[in-house]
């Protein structure tokens, strides 16, 4: 699959077997990330048309990390919030911040996988009726 | 008109806003509590996988064993020829170390078929008083060639319980056997019970090196022996699995067991079950 993927995830050990487990699920192109400064940066220059972004990151957090990429665009980017922990008020404010998904990691990352190919569907259906 | 409908439409998206934020978290912690209970499972496998490796090792090792002790019995009723005195004494060295041998595999074996929930209890009902009576006078032997006095207190007569009185038996001669160990020549070591309405408590009291404040509760647990628990031959046998096996045994009667002591005072080992049938 040919879809643009970047991780923004100050855990290095996520950031790897995310990207990993991806790959296992057929996705070629991810970038990574280790800030919310450098995660804009690289949006800026990869142009990903989803970004995963774990809400807790050191500096810039992830929902300001979120809003700011959402700013940059294209409409249709999809980002979705990672946490360790689930939290309410945390899924609220990534949601304010202009997250399409909220999901927990696991060992396996397999919901981070599954939020990532339900934005990617729904993207490319969304396609087909334009 | 129009602000109000501003108004509106911002406090639905609020509220929208609110209701994703609470699916999410929903969905999040079913995942999470999906995740545990297999991580759960996993764990409980890996825990039946380890109780059924001891139990297979321990039965293993213990067939060849059961053969040297029989062979070094053969050797030393002359069976094979004349024994000289310095054979007799080292194959009696090794018809000792031989039994020590025996006595780990059984607590090891004893401790995995009791948290593998595998031991077949015989329930009963029985005088625990005469028990106890019971497990004493077999000890006696013991005591007297540490010169330490075996000393039974009974106030009144206690009533029959419900239980499996192997299992009571081994608990018992788990807690005398260990005061023996700690206990010094010359020293005395005191069982005693008593019972209310619905408990009997049975307390094993010794004049031994007692036992540090900070081990007081880990001495239960698998593997470990006291600080002080040194006997006058160095570091006492066994591998500490003996108080394991008593607590567990407590557990599976609905009772409890715990120890009392201050260094250089002596321990008590404190043991109460219900006298009602409650399992």
């Amino acid at each position: 699959m040919n879809k643009r993927i970047l991780i923004i995830d100050d855990d290095h050990v996520d950031q790897k077997m995310m990207k990993k487990s991806l790959e296992k699920a057929g996705f070629q192109i991810i970038f990574t990330a280790d800030s919310g400064e450098k995660g804009l940066e690289v949006a800026r220059r990869e142009k990903p048309q989803v970004v995963i972004v774990d809400t807790l990151l050191p500096g810039m957090d992830g929902h300001e990390t979120c809003r700011q990429i959402k700013q940059l665009g294209p409409d249709d980017l999809k980002i979705i919030a990672t946490t360790g922990a689930v939290d309410a008020v945390d899924a609220g404010r990534a949601r304010k911040a202009g997250a399409d998904d909220y999901v927990v990691k696991t060992i396996d990352y397999a919901y981070v996988i599954a939020a990532v190919q339900k934005v990617i569907n729904e993207h490319s259906e969304n396609s087909v009726e334009k | 008109m129009k602000n109000e409908n501003q108004e509106i439409a911002r406090l639905q998206k609020e509220l929208g806003d609110m209701q994703w934020a609470s699916q999410k978290t929903n969905d999040g912690i079913k995942i999470l509590y999906k995740d545990l209970e297999r991580k759960n499972e996993e764990l409980k496998k890996l825990d039946r996988l380890r109780s059924k490796f001891v139990a297979t090792v321990s039965h293993e090792l213990r067939t060849p064993l059961t053969i040297i002790v029989q062979a070094i019995e053969n050797l030393l009723t002359g069976a094979f020829g004349p024994v000289t005195d310095s054979q007799r004494l080292w194959l009696g060295r090794i018809n000792d170390n031989a039994d020590h041998l025996n006595g780990l595999l059984s607590e090891i074996l004893d401790l995995s078929k009791l948290e593998g929930g595998q031991e077949e209890r015989k329930l009963e009902c029985f005088d625990i008083g005469e028990l106890i009576h019971r497990s004493i006078d077999n000890m006696q032997p013991l005591a007297q060639n540490k010169n330490v006095a075996l000393v039974l207190k009974t106030s009144n007569k206690l009533p029959k319980i419900w239980g499996s009185s192997r299992q009571l038996i081994q608990v018992i001669t788990n807690l005398v056997g260990n005061a023996l160990k700690f206990t010094p020549p010359k020293g005395q070591i005191e069982i005693a019970f008593e019972n209310n309405e619905s408990n009997v408590r049975v307390s094993v009291s010794d004049t031994g090196p007692g036992i540090n404040r900070e081990d007081l509760e880990k001495i239960f647990d698998p593997f470990v022996q006291s600080e002080n628990g040194h006997s006058e031959h160095g570091p006492t046998k066994g591998i500490g699995l003996g108080l394991t096996i008593c607590r567990e045994i407590m557990t599976l009667h609905k009772g409890r067991i715990w120890a009392e002591s201050e260094p250089g005072r002596g321990s008590h080992f404190i043991f109460e079950m219900p006298t009602e049938r409650k399992q």
